[in-house]
């Protein structure tokens, strides 16, 4: 079945159409989520929460770009209006200077490289990480990311600077990625302990 | 790795990362969407017994049937056909309920009321076929008709002789009417007159002529072992004995589930942290403790066959259970008792309850009901001369629910309210059991567990918690056929 004729069929509330759309996408969706949430069952319920508004709005959906994207769009929202009920999230957006990380090397040395850089984002403390998430990996700009977390724009900037070098760290602590020439103290800042 | 590449990098990694969310995401999502799941083989079963009830009854009453072949037999005797009609007696004999008569004794009073019955039938069958003249050819042949019909109207067709008398039948009559009055004295049993002259000896039929049976005849041992008895009495007993009546009591005890219909999507929107408020199962908040609740009814039965049995009736249930809670000085939220978005204010405001303090007191849920079970019954196993028998049943009972004062629980699990607003009047319930039966005298007797599940949630509206009530019980009754 072709994605217009799920969208139709979802239009028209049918069971069959709406669970095809959701085993079609939401492997692809729960990871965002995933990268949003504290846990895998708070990703559930973002992803679940996501779907329920995919369905109920599908009908406004006008065919003018992928789908895909759409969906993804929707399930962003989700989680970063969850998120915004978290006191911890709202008090970590404003965050100046993260807490130094306790990152162990090689915690994850059998896992694909993907789901390490993953866990590796989900390391970030949750503001850091969610400027990280919506810029780098979701593509929002700035200026959207600042109207949708009722913040500045400076602020997103700066979170997400912090964050990507933050994460950079990390990777090359986990030998995800090499860079010879990074600032040594930064990473001696992230607090490593070895296994 | 800079800027763009590490964003690239991460967007990459990103998009190849996928995962499986579990299966009971897509239910909740469905359950959202399209709210519980309804479970239609209850309205299915339903149907199903009732149309098997209204089938049954319209296709196997042997009343019917009769009547049914009067019409077929009577018309072919009033065609002066005799070998049609020889031809047909005979089938309808393999295949008229009166094949399967045993023998037995029959009383003079019997004799009478089967007389009296056939005398209605001769009636009706000549008026309908405007039988004016007989010969003896066709008084023959409806007599042997009536005989395939009816082996007792035989007997009647005689001692109502002189109306149709011939050349052929007088002396018949005359020996019958002989027969009659001499049977009470002949030490023979009565229905042995019905089979004697039974005309069963179709050859002596086709050969042109009744055979004639006198009394000698009656001594005749061989007469007997030809031709099967027909005992009328039978055919009335059986009939009738299709139909039985039960009485049981059943007591037992009665536990609740709760499901909380929100789910995890409702709480998710208080996660503080999100993880801390997932994996709660209310029935492990709340305290609950079963008691001890009871079924009384009676139920009418019709035997479809050798090991099913349909059966319907009225039984009043008590159910109870209770609640361990703890008296609050203030009432909760009106918030905590919305149905969805609607709230209950008179709910609200009654509430004086809540488990969150010490010094528990026990409040007891108790509801009053009126079912109608419909259901069927099953033979497994019937011992030596069906004395002992395992059977299994299960009915679907539509209840009505009269007598209720039950607290609710809100939905924020800390305090119970009135729920009796929020009550369904009406729900469905059904029942499975097997029981062994002990037959003692007129009555047969039983026992056995029963178990029983209430498929609507207790309380409707779109309440989000939901209740199901489930009772284990024993069930002790007795069953009579019906004469």
């Amino acid at each position: 079945m072709n994605i217009d004729a799920l969208i139709l069929g979802c239009m028209h509330n049918d069971p069959a159409a709406q669970r095809e759309l959701y085993n079609r996408f939401s492997p692809k969706m729960l990871p965002v989520c995933y990268r949003f949430a504290q846990s895998r069952e708070d990703a559930e319920d973002m992803l679940q929460e996501g779907f329920i508004k995919v369905f109920m709005q599908i009908h406004t959906f006008e065919n003018k770009g992928a789908f895909e994207g759409w969906v993804r769009r929707i399930i962003v929202h989700t989680c970063i209006n969850l998120l915004k009920k978290n006191k911890r999230f709202n008090e970590s957006l404003n965050l100046e200077h993260a807490n130094a990380l306790h990152v162990k090397e090689e915690t994850l040395p059998s896992i694909m490289q993907a789901k390490q850089v993953i866990e590796c984002i989900r390391l970030l403390p949750i503001g850091y990480r969610t400027v990280l998430n919506l810029y780098a990996i979701e593509g929002y700009s700035h200026k959207e990311i600042a109207e949708m977390l009722d913040i500045e724009e400076s602020t997103s900037r700066s979170q997400y600077t912090r964050s990507k070098n933050m994460l950079e760290a990390i990777l090359i602590k986990k030998r995800i990625i090499e860079k010879p020439d990074m600032d040594a103290g930064f990473i001696a800042s992230l607090g490593t302990t070895t296994n | 790795m800079y800027n763009d590449e590490l964003e690239d990098f991460l967007r990459h990694q990103a998009d190849d990362h996928r995962m499986y969310p579990s299966d009971k995401l897509w239910r909740n999502i469905q359950l959202t969407l399209h709210g519980e799941t309804r479970w239609p083989a209850l309205t299915y079963i339903s149907i199903f017994i009732i149309a098997s009830l209204v089938v049954s009854t319209l296709l196997m009453k042997p009343e019917e049937r009769m009547k049914k072949n009067v019409a077929v037999y009577t018309t072919a005797a009033t065609a002066a056909n005799t070998e049609t009609a020889l031809a047909n007696r005979t089938d309808a004999a393999e295949n008229s309920p009166v094949q399967h008569a045993y023998t037995d004794k029959i009383t003079q009073s019997t004799i009478e009321a089967v007389n009296d019955k056939v005398n209605k039938e001769q009636h009706s069958v000549t008026n309908t076929l405007s039988i004016v003249h007989y010969d003896s050819k066709t008084n023959a042949a409806l007599i042997q008709a009536k005989a395939a019909i009816n082996p007792a109207s035989i007997a009647a067709t005689v001692v109502k002789a002189p109306q149709l008398s011939t050349q052929a039948i007088a002396v018949t009559v005359k020996n019958s009417n002989e027969e009659l009055a001499t049977v009470p004295n002949t030490g023979k049993p009565a229905s042995m007159y019905f089979s004697t002259f039974g005309l069963m000896n179709v050859s002596g039929l086709k050969a042109g002529g009744l055979v004639q049976h006198s009394l000698a005849n009656i001594d005749n041992e061989e007469i007997w072992r030809n031709f099967p008895l027909l005992n009328a009495s039978d055919i009335i007993l059986k009939k009738l004995s299709k139909f039985n009546f039960q009485f049981y009591i059943t007591p037992s005890i009665s536990y609740r589930q709760l499901t909380d219909a929100k789910g995890k999507a409702a709480r998710s929107y208080t996660a503080i942290p999100l993880s801390a408020n997932y994996k709660i199962d209310i029935n492990n908040i709340v305290k609950h403790t079963p008691s001890i609740g009871a079924e009384v009814g009676f139920a009418l039965g019709y035997q479809l066959n050798n090991r099913f049995t349909v059966k319907s009736g009225l039984q009043f249930n008590v159910r109870q259970y209770n609640i361990a809670a703890y008296p609050a000085a203030w009432p909760p939220a009106s918030d905590d008792m919305q149905p969805g978005n609607e709230t209950i204010d008179a709910l609200a405001t009654s509430a004086n309850y809540t488990q969150a303090n010490s010094s528990p007191i026990v409040l007891r849920n108790r509801y009053y009901e009126i079912a109608a079970p419909i259901g069927m019954d099953y033979k497994v196993f019937a011992g030596t001369n069906g004395t002992v028998t395992i059977n299994v049943a299960a009915t679907v009972q539509p209840t009505y629910t009269f007598d209720k004062e039950p607290f609710v629980i809100t939905t924020d699990y800390k305090n119970y309210a009135d729920g009796s607003l929020l009550m369904r009047n009406w729900n469905i319930n059904s029942s499975v059991e097997a029981y062994i039966s002990y037959k003692l005298g007129a009555f047969r007797w039983q026992i056995g567990p029963q178990f029983r599940y209430q498929h609507l949630p207790t309380y409707g509206g779109g309440y989000p918690i939901r209740e199901h009530l489930l009772d284990y019980g024993v069930k002790l009754g007795f069953t009579k056929s019906l004469n």
